[in-house]
């Protein structure tokens, strides 16, 4: 099935481009230190106040199997509207701009990962973000301590 | 639609009105003189700004119904109907149907308000035989609706003095609120001022800050009146239904509550009063035998006790028959006949809190419902509150609750496990205990179980720093143990560090993270960062440490009245306490960071500044020291126009109040005694002067 809007707001992991809908994005922040949740999914990196509202953070590396990176002060938060979810965001290495959805496009059948798409010279891989919530969801298995 | 708007308007005005008018209407039985024709004059203006909005916006039938039951009241303003019980239902019953018609438009001409303007008309006009007593036969007036004999009243002063706003500004304007707290604490932290003016600009933004966060929490407020006053109404209803007589007085209805608490509590304080008035109140023969007085008294008070609310619902009926309880309690399966023996009677009356527990002798149509006493309890935990009963067979039973002031605020500990800061409810925490050296190895392993030896009883233990997955501290480290409420039982958790008690603003958790099962919300804390709060159910549930559940009820609430007090100690070596829930905020200060304000060194942190007064400036006899450079500053709970705060050098320890007091060594204003207090760092104990800061606080800034 494919999901397509008009545009994408890309995104850069480890020199990728990647892309949301952007009509589920509301903003992108600048990298804000985040308080980590204990026991939760691994795919959640934590909870982080910005402008009085609680956002939490996901890790959208673990989500998508990429290779897990340090935070760092240049990473970006892109957050998104109540469509793709209640006060959510992800962090990324960089933006890549807004870019049209037009061109050749492969559907995928993952739960993340919407399509692929040709975008210039680079591959442009569309991620669902409506489908992160129900992803970071469960609870994970326990690992307390045990006496 | 502007309609729409004006409609919406007129609903909520319409509401207040009405709301008045049926607690009007029962308190008119009892009145007499002047007072009776006040109260028939507030009657007839609240009937009358009903009739006019209703005639503005086209609502023909809430206008005639009101046009007819204003007529009613003018003939007993005028003196020529009595006052009577059947005319007071007639009056009332307009009353509910004129509530159902404005909440719905579409009902505007409601079937029911025919025969009842109809009703209303005749007994005003003396032909009906609802009016018995009436004194002569006039028709009544005919009076067109938008000038009737009301323009002749005195105009509503309360009026103009309140704006309505919506919920949603309100809380939008909360977030805000604890935002620019927030904002000015990290601004404070990353600007040095240089010079005076710098520093007064600086401490303005401080106290503005403060303020207006002050002033945005009150605006939640409401006071407890606007739910009490429906009650009044309640009783009279079952005791007309039942045939009984019924007296509920009302104290107290000035106590202000979060909007939140309110609605959360009209339920159960509803069901309270019903079951007081259809179980508690007896029949009036039943009385008279009983040598009572015919008719049944009920109180509902409220009042304020530290930063929790008190009700009290008391009657003076049959009260609770332990044996009967018993009896049923078998009956229906709810305890074995050994349990029962041995139980003292106020445990047996706290099975009535049981669910499936119903004591009625015959199912009348208030109760039967299916609902008891256990759903009230529930409702009363859920939000924060509990339920205690009093009752004494022939004399009468009280039911006490006590409700946090408010949802959206609630102190917390601060504390710190496995490298996550987290906050635990104060309502839960029952006692820190310092774990160092002897009282640690008290933690021990029974069986594949970690308990907890406190003083008579094995409490279980969660360590909760490696259960969430951290690496165990070093063994010198001390760490806390919090014996917390965990449903009806106890829980011991061992904690790293305890950090600060804070007033924390709850957030609720988010969605994504209710799988985990042990949160049950979020907060910012004074520094921007995250927390999350705490579920001490959860945490039992999840970690599969089984509460100890088998606390008498009469032990938890002996433990839960005796109170915890802080223990501290001034510059010059004095030791001192004072009770913990009546310390707003501890702050800590060092070197440099006083400033000069009018004179008087002045600390200033997150809710403002505080000019800093010395222990022996207010306790006389106390022995002056020099101004100290650190230490840490005590606020006192309550709102006092300096914010003063009380410098002392070390916290020592919280131990539970002191049994055996003595009197103090000097007196004075908010010296409340001395106690051989032993902390649990010492091995003896030492001579304490208890302190009530609040007296302390009001000394001081009444000299000042």
């Amino acid at each position: 099935m494919s999901e397509r809007g008009s545009h994408a707001c890309s995104f850069r992991l480890d020199g990728r481009l990647f892309g949301f809908d952007l009509a589920r994005v509301r903003e992108v922040h600048p990298y804000s230190p985040w308080v980590p949740v204990p026991l939760a999914h691994r795919g959640i990196h934590g909870l982080v106040n910005l402008r009085g509202r609680i956002h939490l953070i996901l890790n959208i590396r673990a989500l998508l199997g990429l290779p897990e990176k340090a935070p760092s002060e240049s990473d970006l938060l892109i957050l998104f509207n109540e469509t793709a979810g209640p006060s959510l965001g992800v962090v990324v290495d960089e933006i890549g701009g807004i870019l049209p959805l037009a061109g050749p496009s492969l559907d995928s059948s993952g739960p993340l990962v919407a399509s692929a798409m040709a975008a210039k010279d680079d591959m442009l891989t569309m991620v669902r973000a409506e489908a992160l919530i129900s992803a970071v969801s469960q609870r994970e298995p326990d690992g307390g301590e045990k006496s | 639609m502007e309609d729409l708007a004006l409609f919406d308007e007129f609903r909520a005005e319409a509401r207040e009105h009405l709301a008045r008018y049926s607690e009007g209407l029962v308190r008119l039985e009892r009145q007499e003189g002047p007072a009776k024709g006040e109260e028939l004059n507030r009657l007839f203006r609240a009937l009358h700004s009903i009739k006019g909005g209703a005639a503005y916006l086209g609502l023909k039938g809430v206008e005639e119904l009101s046009h007819a039951a204003e007529s009613l009241l003018d003939k007993l303003r005028r003196g020529t109907l009595e006052v009577a019980p059947n005319l007071i239902d007639l009056l009332l019953q307009a009353g509910d149907c004129l509530g159902r018609m404005v909440e719905n438009p579409e009902a505007s001409e409601s079937s029911e308000a025919g025969p009842i303007a109809a009703r209303l008309a005749s007994a005003a006009s003396g032909t009906s035989s609802t009016a018995t007593m009436i004194a002569e036969h006039t028709l009544p007036p005919i009076q067109p609706p938008d000038h009737g004999s009301a323009g002749a009243l005195p105009a509503d002063p309360e009026r103009d003095r309140t704006i309505r706003i919506s919920v949603e500004v309100a809380d939008r304007l909360m977030t805000l609120a604890s935002e620019l707290v927030l904002v000015r604490n990290q601004a404070l932290k990353k600007f040095e001022p240089r010079d005076s003016s710098e520093r007064e600009l600086v401490q303005r933004l401080n106290l503005v800050t403060s303020e207006i966060q002050r002033s945005v929490t009150e605006t939640r407020m409401q006071p407890v009146g606007n739910l009490f006053q429906r009650f009044p109404r309640v009783a009279r209803d079952i005791a007309r239904q039942l045939g009984k007589s019924i007296d509920l007085a009302i104290s107290g209805t000035e106590v202000e509550l979060d909007k939140g608490v309110i609605e959360k509590l009209a339920d159960p304080l509803t069901h309270l009063i019903r079951n007081a008035c259809d179980h508690g109140i007896e029949y009036p023969a039943d009385r008279l035998k009983a040598g009572k007085p015919a008719t049944g008294a009920i109180r509902l008070e409220a009042h304020h006790e530290g930063s929790q609310i008190h009700v009290v619902v008391r009657d003076d009926g049959a009260g609770i028959d332990p044996a009967r309880v018993a009896r049923k309690a078998l009956e229906r399966g709810l305890i074995s006949r050994e349990e029962s023996a041995g139980m003292t009677p106020s445990q047996l009356q706290e099975l009535v809190l049981k669910p499936g527990f119903s004591t009625a002798e015959k199912v009348t149509d208030l109760s039967g419902r299916g609902v008891g006493l256990d759903v009230v309890q529930a409702n009363l935990a859920s939000i924060g509150g509990n339920l205690r009963i009093d009752s004494e067979p022939g004399r009468g039973t009280e039911f006490h609750l006590r409700l946090p002031l408010t949802l959206a605020i609630i102190p917390c500990l601060v504390v710190e496990a496995g490298g996550n800061r987290l906050c635990v409810p104060q309502r839960d925490l029952e006692e820190l205990v310092l774990l160092d050296g002897a009282s640690r190895q008290r933690v021990e392993v029974s069986h594949d179980r970690l308990v907890y030896r406190l003083r008579d009883q094995l409490v279980p233990v969660v360590r909760l720093g490696e259960w969430l997955g951290a690496a165990a501290p070093a063994d010198g480290e001390p760490r806390f143990l919090a014996v917390v409420r965990a449903g009806s039982g106890r829980l011991g958790v061992v904690i790293d560090k305890v950090r600060n008690p804070e007033e924390i603003v709850v957030k609720p958790l988010h969605p994504a993270l209710e799988a985990i099962g042990l949160f049950s919300g979020a907060t910012v804390l004074g520094d921007g960062l995250v927390s999350l709060i705490l579920d001490m159910d959860k945490l039992a549930r999840r970690s599969g440490a089984n509460p100890v559940p088998a606390v008498a009820v009469s032990e938890t609430v002996a433990n839960a009245a005796r109170k915890l007090h802080l223990v501290f100690e001034d510059h010059a070596g004095g030791r001192f306490s004072a009770p913990l829930e009546s310390i707003r905020k501890v702050v800590r200060f060092g070197p440099g960071q006083a400033t000069l304000v009018g004179g008087r060194a002045s600390l200033s942190h997150a809710e403002g500044i505080s000019p800093m007064v010395g222990l022996a400036e207010v306790v006389p006899g106390l022995p002056r020291d020099e101004k100290p450079d650190s230490g840490y500053l005590l606020l006192p709970k309550g709102k006092f126009p300096r914010n003063a705060g009380f410098v002392v050098a070390d916290i020592i320890d919280t131990v539970e109040e002191p049994r055996l007091r003595q009197a103090p060594p000097m007196k004075g204003p908010g010296v409340t005694g001395a106690a051989e207090i032993r902390v649990r760092s010492e091995q003896a104990g030492k001579l304490t002067l208890m302190l009530d800061p609040l007296a302390l606080a009001d000394a001081w800034e009444g000299a000042a």
